[in-house]
Parts: structure tokens; sequence; C-alpha cells
């Protein structure tokens, strides 16, 4: 970061090529485009994971700052100013897309369905520790997750999952933090429901093959 | 530990903070709670399930495809060559509006050329009024149109002029 702000002869700045690109340097900006463009696309890799979705957005995301270079405020971190757009432009994405009505498992597939009882029939602390991602799982957290409003989706992933506060996301998207946390409030209420429904639908599936215990938790 | 604040570790644990998972002194404590308590056992279930598919819905950090800047910078030559144009088209916006100025002005000018030059309709007058307000032409026309040329017809056809004219 700080070689990046400051300016040297092999390595110009971030602000340096900001102002060398406003006087019509093209090759500037372009720099820039080759430093950003793997952080860009890995934001959009935290919303989307189809590849082709990330490079529209990384493609959107460098179009949008190049227009609004002149607001870029001098000593500002570059890198954040970049961040904001790149996190706003996955969020108008996921307000055109279609969202779902509800949640349910005939929309799962056979092997979605597979991850979703064998995910169940863990013990919980096992499924509480689990690293390993797997498409399935992937795919099931989208099918949930499409039934979300954008706001929903937004705050849930950058806060629940990510671990941003409050106050940044407040700042990345221009929101007061009274925005955020009602949000995040609504937010979890929406997701907790679907979970819960979610869990019951599955029950009768996983509860027959190893989960006594869940039974018992019900009956209590 | 409560119910509640075992709910209260488990919520923190269930977010990204908690990402290296549960530290083995607590699990221990979790554990046993969970052992008897199956609500708290159900709850645990839920965060997790959240926490698995919410952590799957990240993909991988990765590199871009190096295709991907070179579509980016078409993208921005073909918005500069977009905005390199801008001087013909404040150059063709600043042509309209001189050529709109121009246009109100000669209206303006034609306009108060008309006022000043226009034709005020002269009302016939008789001949006493027109000789005061010096309307030659006036008078003329009521001298011109006496027959009787002799001083007292002349008078006559004034007097009479006069009066009906009046």
């Amino acid at each position: 970061m700080e070689k990046r702000n400051s300016t040297s002869e092999l390595v110009p700045g971030d602000e340096e090529l900001v102002e060398r690109s406003l006087a019509g340097d093209a090759e500037a900006f372009e720099v820039l485009v080759r430093r950003y463009g793997r952080a860009v696309y890995n934001v959009a890799g935290r919303f989307f994971r189809q590849p082709e979705m990330r490079e529209d957005i990384t493609q959107e995301t460098f179009l949008k700052a190049y227009q609004a270079l002149h607001t870029y405020r001098r000593g500002a971190s570059f890198e954040r100013w970049l961040m904001k757009i790149a996190v706003n432009a996955c969020y108008d994405e996921l307000r055109r897309m279609q969202r779902r009505r509800e949640f349910s498992l005939a929309d799962l597939s056979e092997d979605e369905r597979t991850w979703l009882e064998e995910a169940l029939a863990k013990p919980a602390f096992e499924l509480f520790e689990q690293q390993q991602q797997s498409e399935d799982a992937a795919a099931v957290a989208e099918k949930l997750l499409a039934t979300l409003s954008p706001e929903d989706r937004l705050v849930m992933l950058l806060y629940e999952r990510d671990g941003l506060s409050t106050a940044e996301i407040g700042e990345l998207m221009g929101w007061s933090r009274s925005k955020v946390k009602i949000r995040l409030f609504r937010a979890r209420r929406a997701l907790d429901k679907r979970l819960r429904r979610m869990l019951q639908m599955a029950r009768p599936a996983s509860a027959s093959k190893a989960k006594p215990e869940s039974q018992r938790a019900k009956g209590k | 530990m409560t119910c509640r604040e075992i709910r209260k570790r488990m919520a923190m644990w269930a977010r990204a903070t908690g990402r290296e998972g549960i530290a083995a002194a607590e699990r221990e404590a979790l554990a046993a709670h969970l052992a008897v308590c199956s609500a708290c056992a159900e709850e645990l279930r839920h965060l997790a399930l959240k926490r698995v598919l919410l952590q799957a819905t990240r993909a991988p950090e990765a590199d871009p495809a190096p295709s991907l800047y070179a579509r980016v910078s078409a993208r921005l030559r073909q918005e500069r060559s977009r905005s390199v144009f801008p001087f013909w088209e404040v150059a063709r916006a600043f042509a309209t509006s001189v050529a709109i100025v121009a246009m109100l002005i000669l209206m303006l000018l034609v306009g108060a050329n008309v006022y000043i030059h226009r034709q005020i309709p002269v009302e016939p007058r008789d001949f006493m009024s027109a000789l005061m307000e010096r309307n030659f032409s006036e008078a003329e026309r009521v001298v011109f149109a006496v027959e009787d040329l002799s001083q007292e017809g002349v008078l006559t056809a004034l007097a009479t002029e006069s009066r009906e004219s009046r």
C-alpha cells in the first residue's frame, strides 16, 4: 500500500496515475486496471461465483471508476474508493436479478438434496467446523439467498460471512449506521425463517438415516 | 454455562470472526452442555448450516482470465474515443446557442423598426382643426372639394365641412 501511494520513478503511485489519467494519459489508467484487476474480480467473487459475471462486474467497475475519476479525492485511498464502486456494482447486479418467491426442496437437484441431507446428518459440531466447500453447497445457498431482498442479501454476506462491521458496511454503501442495523435485523430474521423451514423440510428424509437425537429435540 | 451464554458464544462463532473454529477449551464446555440440552444442540445445527451455506457463496480467490484485461482496455478505449469528441460536441452546442441568440436579436431589431415606422391612421378632420394641427394635405382636400370658389362659397363650404365633421 505504501509503495503504491508513494511516487517513485519506477512505480508510480495511485494518485499520480489518477492525475495522469485525468490529464488524458490512457496508459496510466491501464496501469491501475492491472494493479487492481484481481482485487476487483475477487470482490465480485464475494457475491457471484460464475466467472463471466465476475468479469462483467470487473469491467463495469473500471468503467464507472474511469467516468467518475474526477470525484476521487486526493489523499484518500484509491483502492478503498475503487472497492466501494465494485461493491456497489455488485449490489446493482443483485438488484437486477430476478428474486425467487420462495425456497422449496423441489428446486434442488438430486446432488444438492443429497448434500443437504448429508450435512444435516452430520454432528452439528462437525458441520459447524466444516471448511471444505462444495459446488452443491454453493448451489443450495444460492437458491436460498435468492429469496432474500438484494439489501438483505448484501448485508448478510458482508456482515455474517465476511465479518465487516456495521460502520464499514455503512461506509461502503453510503448508508447510515442505523439503516445498516435495521437491514441486518431484517435480513437475519428473513434468513433464519427460511433456514428453519429448510431444516424442517429436509429433516424427515435425513432423520430416518442417522439422527435420532434431533427427533428427541423436537419432542422436547 | 447457561443456555443464554452458550447461544451468545455460538452466534459469535457463527460469524466470520470465528473462522478458525471453536477453541478447544470452549469446545469441551459446549459439548458438555449440548449433551444435555437439545434446544441448544438444535440451535447449533441451525447456525452451522447457516455458516456453511454462507461460506459456500463466496468464490475462492482467483486470478481473472488474462483476456479480461484486454476486454476492459477495449471498453475503456471505446469510452475514451467517445469522450475525446466533446470538443466537437461543445463546439456544436456553442454554435447552436450563438445562432439562437443572433436570431432573437434580429427579431428584436425588425420588431423595433416596424414599431418606429408604424403608420398612425389619420382621421379625416375639418379644415380648421387640420390647419391648426398643420395637417395641410387635409386642408387642401377640403378646399379642392369646393366648387364655388368665391370668397363666400369657400367660407360656406368650410363652415359646412366643420359642422359635418363635428
